[in-house]
């Protein structure tokens, strides 16, 4: 007994010390949650300017853990460390991405309409929190963190996109965000329960090692993984788990809904991967059919995702197509790129089968496109939003007059989007989908441009609105410190897009 | 006769937890299905002690009946006109053949997994014990990190919801 | 003689889970779908405790644990759901899903 407290004693002490950005994070939230009581009367974007630096400081310990690899908390057994966390440079891409999303969405939140004016310490420790949770889904290496990871960012987001209690849109949305977000929850720990019966342990080297001695059969392991890849779909906007989001995205304030379809999705996506490594076997097939005579598996992994992918893409893109709200056209969009970052994990999986294993660089390089463009969008949405009320894609005739460098942002961001040079979306789409094709996935590939010719409608739609109709309103003044955060995210996508190379060499360090 | 004390238990619980999460399912409005989630709540805490997990049994009561389902009773009670009818809405009225049906088709499925193939069982393990210092203990050493986590959680929940809940001042000036 | 045995257990919960699916997909209310909600939590809870006793490596604890966080996180998320509930309810009226719909055009 006291031998084992003292091995514990030594993995926390151990622990603490890889754990700092999470620390200061939390730290963060409970800061922000006092000064929104002792700083009355005090200007109120003092909370703004404490969460920057918060999450300056945050960022710095992340940029001291680069390089880390170490396995963190949770208990030693004889073969290893049942760790809670890992802290590897895949977890530490994502993390990084998470927390410059959330950095990015202050500035916009002090622009909002509805913010402005206002203390909203509540709304920044929420913010926060969001990120500390996504933290956790990140770097978890056990069902439990990766859980908790979870439900931690769900309910910070919950709470952000009902936090203007006037607005109802706002309400409608939480609560829908909510329930769905319970169910699905609910049905991905049942799916879990599962999988712990299977293989006795919730890590996932250990369920990685259970699998591998058959622990399991096929239905059984169907069925585990449908429920607890609705979960994991939930957080990632993805078909089958995607219906929420239109409303969501709609209701939430501007920035909210900035922050939930860039860093929520990476989030996401960042468990997913992380869980699907260790379901995965050697030759990257669903553990079908082994039994006594180990029949390679014809259907597995690639194939469940890369249909995923593909309805995810086509439900996105045709839902979009008659949309004339903006930030809900972005929603299926949203929906849609979800299926394209899905096609890389499809393609990860296969990766995994063939000698060369699995390869995430495809994955990461959009996501670092996708970073910029979505941000891009959403900033100059909030931007224009806030200071004409435009809503709906009509509101933005003849932006390309009124506001020529916020219409040239966004156009550039809605070109990436599509895919077209000289974007860094483009450069990403061409990666994913040669990827595709080099891992037999080439039904996928085509329905991706098949895909990536219906989008072009509905962006085209609205640059053509801003820039071909006409409209009598004013010139719109957009700000030095908006235009500051526009050049800020909007010149990488051209960088991303010309002077590619640097950037997919870097990618190609993140994967596991 | 030969059946044993524990047998009995098990099938009297199981009666408890599963006949009223059907009632659920078909209750006639939202009071009655808050009353019946309490009952089925109340068997699933009876197997957990059943299962040797007393700590979760107690928990249950607590938390679950205690809290949650006050919580949602008090829910009920604050936003119900109405709470003993269900008023029909635009898209239709509730429709608890679809849920059986559906309730079935899913049970049809988890049932065919459970019994047709069967989970591995080490037979004779943990059970009998109180599990109350086993936990406290895990959840202070291997678990610590979540459990610390979970806190923080709580926190922000907490603040959360009575930012959200709390009325506007406007409203209360007025 | 009928010995009760983790099969028995696992169908239990399964029963839950139907039944919340059913509560979700049938009822309109959004407290009656948290109800709902919570028999499918309740459900994987069973099998995590079941699955403890008759299925883990002896002597660890880990599904009971889970339990543990699965009631924890069930009562925030309650709180929260009910909370943004309220705050709809003070605006429009209604608890209806369906009825709280007004964004699509």
């Amino acid at each position: 007994m006291q031998n084992s407290i003292d091995t514990a004693r030594k993995v926390v002490a151990e622990g603490m010390s890889g754990l700092l950005p999470e620390l200061l994070l939390a730290a963060l939230v409970c800061v922000l949650l006092l000064a929104d009581l002792f700083l009355r009367g005090v200007k109120p974007r003092a909370t703004a300017w404490i969460a920057v630096v918060g999450f300056v400081a945050c960022g710095a310990a992340l940029v001291q853990r680069y390089g880390a690899h170490a396995e963190i908390f949770g208990w030693v057994q004889s073969d290893g460390p049942r760790g809670m966390l890992l802290n590897d440079h895949f977890a530490w891409f994502f993390q990084m991405f998470v927390l410059a999303a959330a950095l990015v969405c202050v500035p916009m939140a002090m622009d909002h309409a509805a913010f402005r004016s206002r203390r909203m310490g509540e709304f920044y420790a929420l913010l926060a929190a969001a990120t500390l949770g996504m933290f956790l889904m990140a770097s978890s290496t056990n069902l439990l963190m990766a859980y908790l990871g979870i439900e931690f960012a769900s309910m910070a987001s919950y709470l952000a996109t009902a936090i203007d209690k006037r607005d109802r849109a706002g309400s409608e949305g939480g609560l829908k965000y909510v329930i769905y977000g319970s169910v699905a929850s609910g049905v991905m720990i049942y799916g879990i329960s599962l999988l712990y019966g299977m293989t006795g342990s919730m890590h996932y080297g250990d369920i990685a090692r259970a699998l591998q001695v058959h622990a399991a059969t096929e239905g059984q392991l169907m069925i585990a993984a449908v429920l607890i890849f609705a979960g994991f779909a939930y957080k990632m906007a993805a078909f089958p788990m995607h219906f929420w989001c239109p409303d969501v995205y709609q209701g939430a304030p501007t920035p909210v809904t900035a922050f939930l379809s860039v860093a929520s999705k990476a989030a996401g996506f960042a468990a997913f991967v992380r869980f699907l490594a260790a379901f995965t076997a050697h030759d990257g097939t669903f553990f079908i059919g082994f039994g006594d005579e180990k029949v390679p598996a014809s259907f597995g992994w690639p194939v469940i995702i890369g249909g995923a992918a593909a309805l995810s893409m086509t439900v996105g893109n045709l839902g979009a197509l008659w949309q004339t709200n903006v930030k809900r056209l972005l929603a299926y969009s949203s929906i849609a790129q979800a299926g394209y970052l899905l096609m890389a994990v499809a393609v990860y999986a296969a990766g995994k089968g063939q000698p060369s294993g699995g390869d995430l660089a495809p994955l990461i390089y959009y996501f670092v496109a996708y970073f910029f463009m979505n941000l891009g969008a959403f900033h100059v949405i909030t931007v224009i939003g806030s200071r004409t009320g435009a809503t709906s894609v009509a509101d933005f005739a003849g932006l390309g007059r009124r506001a020529p460098w916020m219409a040239f942002g966004l156009g550039l961001c809605l070109l990436s989007l599509l895919g077209m040079p000289p974007t860094g979306g483009f450069v990403g789409k061409l990666q994913l989908l040669s990827a595709a094709v080099k891992h037999d996935l080439l039904w996928l590939a085509i329905l991706a441009g098949i895909n990536t010719a219906i989008s072009a409608f509905y962006y085209f739609k609205l640059l053509k609105c801003m820039y071909l109709d006409r409209s009598d309103a004013g010139v719109i003044r957009s700000g030095a410190a908006n235009m500051a955060v526009l050049a800020v995210l909007v010149a990488p996508v051209l960088i991303l897009g010309l002077a590619f190379s640097p950037i997919a060499d870097l990618s190609r360090g993140f994967g596991f | 006769m030969d059946i044993d004390f524990g047998t009995i238990m098990f099938f009297a619980l199981a009666i408890v937890a599963v006949v009223p999460a059907f009632m659920v399912v078909l209750a006639r409005d939202i009071v009655r299905v808050a009353f019946w989630l309490l009952a089925s709540l109340c068997g699933v805490a009876g197997l957990y002690i059943l299962l040797g997990a007393d700590f979760l049994g107690l928990t249950q009561v607590l938390v679950y009946i205690g809290g949650i389902l006050v919580l949602i009773l008090f829910g009920i009670m604050m936003t119900s006109k109405d709470p003993l009818h269900e008023k029909a809405t635009a898209s239709g009225k509730r429709s608890p053949v679809t849920g059986l049906v559906t309730g079935a088709l899913v049970f049809a499925v988890l049932a065919a997994v459970i019994v047709g193939v069967g989970f591995e069982e080490n037979k004779g393990v943990s059970g009998g014990e109180p599990t109350t210092t086993k936990l406290g203990e895990v959840l202070l050493t291997d678990y610590v990190l979540p459990f610390e986590l979970v806190s923080v959680l709580l926190l922000f929940v907490l603040c959360g919801a009575a930012y959200m809940a709390r009325r506007r001042r406007e409203d209360a000036h007025a | 003689m009928l010995e009760v045995s983790l099969q028995h257990y696992l169908l239990v919960a399964a029963l839950l889970f139907a039944a919340g699916v059913g509560v979700i997909i049938s009822r309109r209310n959004a407290i009656a779908v948290l109800c709902g909600v919570e028999l499918i939590l309740n459900a994987a809870a069973l099998n995590f405790v079941a699955f403890n006793r008759y299925a883990a490596p002896a002597g660890r604890l880990d599904g009971q644990v889970f339990t543990i966080f699965i009631i924890i996180l069930a009562a925030a998320e309650a709180a929260i759901a009910l909370a943004i509930l309220l705050n709809l309810f003070q605006q429009t009226n209604t608890v209806d899903v369906d009825e709280a719909d007004t964004m699509k055009e």
